[in-house]
């Protein structure tokens, strides 16, 4: 790794911001609150973000069928790729942690 | 930390929130330093701070031993950060101002910590966001480009030409400035 004059004197403000930086450590007891609150609202937010994607999912898939319906056909086509998708998807959310 | 005693202390904190308290006090002070070079910003420095320890609270399970607990713990706070400011970026103009208004603030507040603006944080200043965070992880903190790629989710070409144009184009201001 190059270091030049630059990164040299960005790096020693660095340093000097880092000693001069005045950090208050939480407490255990309230690491714990926060993390409590926090892990509250985190799976609030996670659940209103999958009811959103399932009431998606069901919206397309009505209109999908709606489509279908008038081409006898298309309708199994569309069921079945229908069905793939919120299954791929729903893989992907719990990759992500959304569900479980 | 000692490696063996680092890794007893995180088996425990998967199974105990306490525990993961503890843990998280001991890197507390390395992220909130990292934070506020990341984001020149108290405040925001505080609010990733909290969400960083949420989120590594919430996917420790998950955590493998494939990098250290540390850079586990700086991935986490720099993708949320720059997940943060790409949603901010929808508006250029809105952006820009917000580049002004902080800067003004980092300013104020490095001045409230007896802390000195310099040059070189002027220049540093003027680039991206995703840029400063880059260059501090590469050229400050020591990580390798595979690291900053799988930390910052972009791909290892990408960092390596971000890095390399950023320093030319401060290089050549810096001695612009020095003559």
């Amino acid at each position: 790794m190059k270091q030049d004059d630059w990164i040299k004197k960005m790096d020693e403000t660095w340093t000097d911001v880092d000693k001069k930086l005045h950090v208050e450590v939480p407490e255990t007891d309230e690491i714990m609150q926060q993390i409590s609150s926090g892990e509250k609202k985190y799976r609030e937010r996670m659940r209103r973000e999958l009811l959103r994607f399932i009431v998606l999912a069901c919206v397309l898939m009505s209109l999908y069928i709606l489509v279908a319906v008038h081409i006898t056909w298309a309708f199994y086509v569309v069921q079945i790729i229908s069905l793939i998708a919120v299954f791929i998807l729903l893989l992907v959310e719990r990759n992500k942690g959304r569900i479980t | 930390m000692e490696e063996s005693t680092e890794s007893i202390s995180i088996e425990k904190a998967k199974q105990d929130k306490a525990a993961f308290g503890q843990l998280f006090q001991q890197y507390y002070t390395f992220l909130y330093r990292y934070l506020f070079k990341l984001t020149m910003n108290k405040e925001m420095a505080e609010d990733l701070l909290q969400e960083t320890m949420i989120r590594a609270y919430m996917n420790l399970p998950k955590f493998r031993y494939q990098s250290k607990f540390s850079t586990w713990l700086m991935a986490i706070a720099t993708r949320l950060y720059l997940d943060e400011q790409r949603k901010r970026k929808r508006d250029s103009k809105r952006q820009q101002q917000l580049t002004d208004n902080e800067k003004r603030k980092m300013k104020w507040e490095l001045e409230q910590g007896n802390m000195d603006w310099s040059l070189h944080m002027d220049l540093f200043a003027s680039l991206s966001i995703e840029t400063r965070t880059l260059i501090l992880l590469r050229h400050y903190y020591g990580y390798s480009l595979e690291e900053i790629s799988i930390m910052t989710k972009l791909r290892k070409g990408t960092v390596k030409s971000r890095i390399h144009y950023a320093l030319k184009k401060i290089r050549e201001e810096w001695s612009d400035e020095a003559r």
